[in-house]
């Protein structure tokens, strides 16, 4: 299979975070949800694979090229949003796009400005002045106007609006209906990628939990809502995360079937959304 | 290369455009009044290499490095853009400068003075020697290795003046008219003209030198 990313080994360390031993690739023709809690090593990644870092350890191939041998040729075909959007905040989005659109050899200007018209850009209006989703908006026109063969994007939907937040997730989706083109989304709406996502990866304290596609996790990973029993002993193996309350027992484990022969009727048992994966990985194991 | 240059004319024309007239008009005019070709060399060398480390430095405010080098751009050719793009400016606003020294009526010196080959190498030695100096310093700490260049240089003359007794003072002046005195016998033993293009080698050594050393902590910086 050809992969539009592939990451082997992904080691770095600094300022007391260390990401460690990351290995995940994305096909081309989808979509990738990065997922994980706040300095869990999301955005580190993404730096990462922009060189915008060192990397300690480990190997980056995009598009089937390093990415430290092949910079040029990579970032020409790789349209990138970051978690804060960096532009020149004092220039307006006219020549923020003067400055941007001569560096990329495919860079579409009619493309440009039918997404800038679609996004309701103000391309007079000074970077600084703009809203947080707009700052997203404009990045996101960029991106999408140079013909790239991947997209990264760190939390693009933040501070969006949701009808403009589905607006875009239609987007990627068509984006990738030319199957040698990918994306790879990191977000903490969790919801976004249960919408679009083929593969969803999950990352906690720099270290991969999983990389798999969305509905053989969706498909596997449940909810067990019950009483006190759950907590026993013989159970501990199974369960992921638990979480007690004062009106019960929640765990999460990503055995559907085993946890179905268990408790069969003694317990509810519901799909586990992302959400619930994140949460219970992240903070399951002490009283709700 | 072409394309970074661009770019960091546009993000900076304004700013550009006020330096390239003010600096110029100020040294014109403090040239056209003081007839010491010894300090002119420092102190344009110094006004003009801060200019566009003054520039880089809004880049640096702004955090748009982060974005500048997510485009298609290696750090070399990024760095490289901003070496050429620095002495372009640099240059530019030390020829207006020195025109308008000549310029400005009642100026105290003459145009062979100021256009003579000892002051024109003595001057881009200055800018190339404080330029290439801070260079890397502000790659390492960004803004702030400009101003540990300038309190390091401050303490240095502190420290001179509380220990002049005990500092032979000629052996200071030695080291200060080292470089005058360098150009004095580059040129009786070369030539006026063969002593200035060898002037203009060892600056062009020496600025490949502070390019080499700033690519290398530029290569290692993170974002």
């Amino acid at each position: 299979m050809e992969y539009a990313l592939d990451i082997r080994n992904l080691s770095k360390a600094y300022g007391g975070f260390r990401l460690n031993d990351v290995s995940f690739s994305l096909p081309r023709g989808y979509i990738m949800g990065l997922i994980g809690p706040n300095g869990a090593g999301k955005t580190t990644v993404i730096k990462l694979i922009l060189n915008l870092i060192r990397r300690d350890g480990g190997e980056i191939r995009i598009l089937g090229l390093d990415n430290l041998a092949g910079e040029m040729e990579i970032k020409s075909r790789l349209g990138f949003v970051h978690d804060t959007p960096f532009f020149y905040e004092h220039l307006t989005l006219a020549n923020v796009r003067k400055t941007v659109a001569p560096f990329y050899r495919d860079w579409d200007d009619g493309q440009f400005r039918h997404l800038a018209d679609e996004f309701d850009l103000p391309l007079g209006k000074k970077f600084k002045a703009l809203s947080r989703g707009m700052k997203m908006k404009f990045a996101l026109a960029a991106a999408l106007s140079h013909k790239a063969d991947l997209l990264i994007l760190d939390e693009p939907t933040s501070g969006l609006d949701p009808v403009f937040r589905r607006d875009l997730l239609k987007k990627l989706s068509a984006f990738i209906q030319d199957e040698g083109k990918a994306v790879l989304f990191s977000t903490h709406i969790t919801s976004d990628l249960e919408r679009i996502a083929d593969f969803i990866t999950f990352i906690r304290g720099g270290e991969i939990v999983f990389s798999s596609p969305r509905d053989q996790i969706l498909g596997a990973w449940v909810v067990v809502k019950g009483g006190p029993e759950l907590l026993a002993a013989e159970h501990k193996a199974l369960f992921k995360g638990i979480r007690q309350g004062a009106y019960g027992v929640q765990a999460l484990t990503a055995e559907a079937g085993e946890a179905r022969r268990r408790f069969g009727r003694e317990a509810v048992i519901e799909a586990a959304t992302l959400e619930d994966i994140m949460f219970f990985m992240t903070k399951g194991n002490g009283h709700a | 290369m072409i394309k970074s240059i661009r770019k960091d004319l546009i993000l900076h024309k304004k700013f550009i455009t006020w330096m390239a007239i003010l600096y110029p008009l100020y040294l014109g005019f403090l040239g056209s009044q003081v007839n010491n070709t010894n300090i002119l060399p420092i102190f344009s060398g110094f006004l003009y290499a801060l200019v566009p480390l003054i520039l880089f430095g809004r880049e640096d405010k702004f955090k748009s490095e982060t974005f500048g080098l997510s485009l298609p751009v290696t750090r070399r050719e990024y760095l490289r853009s901003r070496f050429i793009f620095s002495w372009g400016l640099m240059l530019l606003m030390y020829l207006v400068g020195s025109l308008l020294m000549v310029a400005v009526p009642g100026g105290k010196l003459s145009a062979a003075t100021v256009f003579g080959s000892k002051l024109v190498l003595l001057s881009l030695f200055f800018i190339a020697a404080i330029f290439g100096i801070m260079m890397p310093l502000f790659i390492r700490l960004g803004q702030a290795g400009m101003l540990v260049f300038l309190v390091v240089l401050q303490i240095l003359g502190v420290l001179l003046m509380i220990f002049r007794k005990s500092v032979d003072i000629d052996t200071v002046k030695k080291i200060i008219r080292l470089v005058p005195n360098g150009i004095a016998a580059l040129q009786s033993s070369l030539g006026p003209f063969p002593a200035f293009l060898a002037g203009l080698a060892i600056l062009a050594l020496f600025s490949y030198a502070s390019f080499a050393l700033s690519l290398a902590l530029f290569r290692r910086k993170e974002f």
